[in-house]
């Protein structure tokens, strides 16, 4: 074998080495755009369950015994307040804020209804909302449903707004 | 002259190692993949058939058939598939595992008196119930109300053969023998054989000799679903009935706190001293309370007060 022989192979094989090295820089990108393309469905799908769930918390929460009325589409607002008191926490409360917001009779005073304000005379109009689940976080997603309130104090029934953030 | 022929042989040895690499990294990458995907349909069939249940727990009574991808396994507390579990508060009965493409569920509300929750039943075609009855039980059973989607059969004592069982169930995965009258020793080749017996009359349910209090028909369907695992999901529903009774014991008291009326306090006092004592309760004297309650909440219905429930 002469030296330009191998010189020949040489080149042969930084041209191998090359060809290898822009193969593996064209993998590496486009297995990176892959892994991109599959991390924002993988977030799409997480969200649209999320949103999904939601939505059908909002829709079940309302039969809830805990909170409900005995046979009746409607929340107890004083069942309310003694389920709030009991501080249970549900798994499908998890990273969510649940509140349920007095709309009529109109409430007079921005508060957060609790067992001393019930307690008041002025009640339900001394309060505006009842929270049932708080969770901190930013940039909720926030879906809301009409719901039938009652009072069972004086038998009458209001509307409210049960709120779901979701975080 | 030595570099040039050792030049070849080095070649090859370079390029087999990088393509081992290459190949290596592709199979990586695939099964990675797989992992991943089967990850991911995992966690969306285990948040969709919850959801599905809680859709079902907007009526008091209803069915439906629920799609399954992969093996379920269900325990008191948790919904499992793979290596993804996910905790839920609802009463599920269901067997250990359901691995059918197609599940039966069924939701039903339990009052006791007032709602206390909704019950889930699972279940696939692979598993039969057959409730067996005698002349003294036959109209009970006739009467229960199991939605037909489920595999179950009435069956009369006299007719209860091990032969004639063995033949129709031994492709199934689990047969549940619910007698309504005295059992019967039955062993089968294949399937798993559970054995609930139930006295309605004494208001009592055995498994694997383990006495319950019959609780109205929503828990006896429960004892019929998930023998195996009755007697946690037993407790989770007395404590959910002690959680219950506690909310409206509360609400009694909230309720006193506005009601002026002398004859309203004082039923509202009685009731909020049953309430007290049936929250606590685990026993048949629940049966006496429910009753207590009932009449109590009647009266206050009756003279105009704010009801219990």
């Amino acid at each position: 074998m002469t030296a330009h022989q191998s010189t020949k192979a040489q080149l042969e094989m930084n041209e191998t080495i090359i060809v290898l090295f822009i193969v593996f820089i064209i993998l590496i990108i486009s297995i990176f755009f892959y892994y991109q393309y599959s991390i924002s469905n993988v977030k799409k799908t997480g969200e649209e369950t999320l949103t999904t769930s939601s939505s059908v918390l909002l829709s079940s929460i309302g039969s809830l015994p805990d909170i409900s009325c005995n046979k009746e589409n409607c929340i107890d607002t004083i069942k309310l307040l003694a389920f709030i008191n009991q501080n249970k926490d549900y798994p499908i409360f998890d990273k969510k804020t649940i509140t349920i917001e007095q709309v009529y009779p109109q409430p007079k005073l921005d508060k957060i209804c609790t067992p001393i304000l019930y307690n008041d005379v002025n009640f339900p109009t001394n309060c505006k909302k009842f929270i049932l689940h708080k969770n901190q976080g930013s940039n909720p997603k926030i879906i809301s449903t009409p719901i039938s309130l009652y009072y069972p104090q004086n038998k009458q029934y209001g509307i409210g707004k049960l709120i779901i953030e979701v975080y | 002259m030595k570099k040039g022929i050792s030049d070849i042989p080095f070649k090859w040895i370079f390029s087999a190692f990088v393509g081992v690499i290459i190949i290596a990294f592709f199979v990586r990458f695939a099964y990675q993949h797989v992992d991943t995907s089967n990850k991911l349909n995992t966690r969306q069939m285990i948040f969709s058939l919850d959801d599905q249940l809680n859709a079902l727990s907007t009526s008091q009574q209803s069915n439906k058939y629920i799609d399954i991808k992969q093996e379920l396994t269900l325990d008191c507390d948790n919904l499992n598939s793979l290596d993804f579990t996910k905790s839920t508060e609802k009463i599920i009965f269901a067997p250990p595992l359901l691995k059918n493409e197609k599940i039966e569920a069924w939701t039903l509300s339990w009052e006791f008196p007032f709602e206390i929750a909704n019950l889930y039943y699972l279940s696939n075609k692979n598993i039969r119930y057959l409730l067996i009855y005698d002349s003294n039980s036959f109209n009970y059973v006739k009467n229960l109300q199991i939605p037909k989607i489920f595999n179950y059969q009435l069956m009369d004592i006299k007719n209860l053969d091990q032969n004639t069982i063995q033949r129709s169930s031994s492709t199934l995965q689990q047969v549940n023998l619910i007698f309504f009258t005295q059992p019967k020793t039955i062993k089968l080749k294949g399937p798993n054989v559970n054995t609930v017996v139930v006295d309605f009359k004494n208001k009592d349910i055995t498994i694997k000799n383990k006495h319950y209090i019959y609780l109205n028909e929503p828990l006896l369907y429960g004892a019929i679903f998930a023998p195996e695992s009755y007697d946690c999901l037993y407790k989770k529903s007395l404590d959910q009935l002690g959680l219950i009774s506690n909310i409206y014991s509360q609400k009694s008291y909230y309720l006193l706190m506005k009601i002026n009326e002398p004859l309203c306090r004082s039923k509202l006092i009685e009731a909020k001293n049953t309430l007290d004592t049936f929250k606590t309760l685990r026993d048949i004297k629940l049966y006496e309370y429910e009753s207590k309650l009932e009449a109590q909440n009647k009266e206050l219905l009756k003279n105009d007060c704010p009801s219990i429930y």
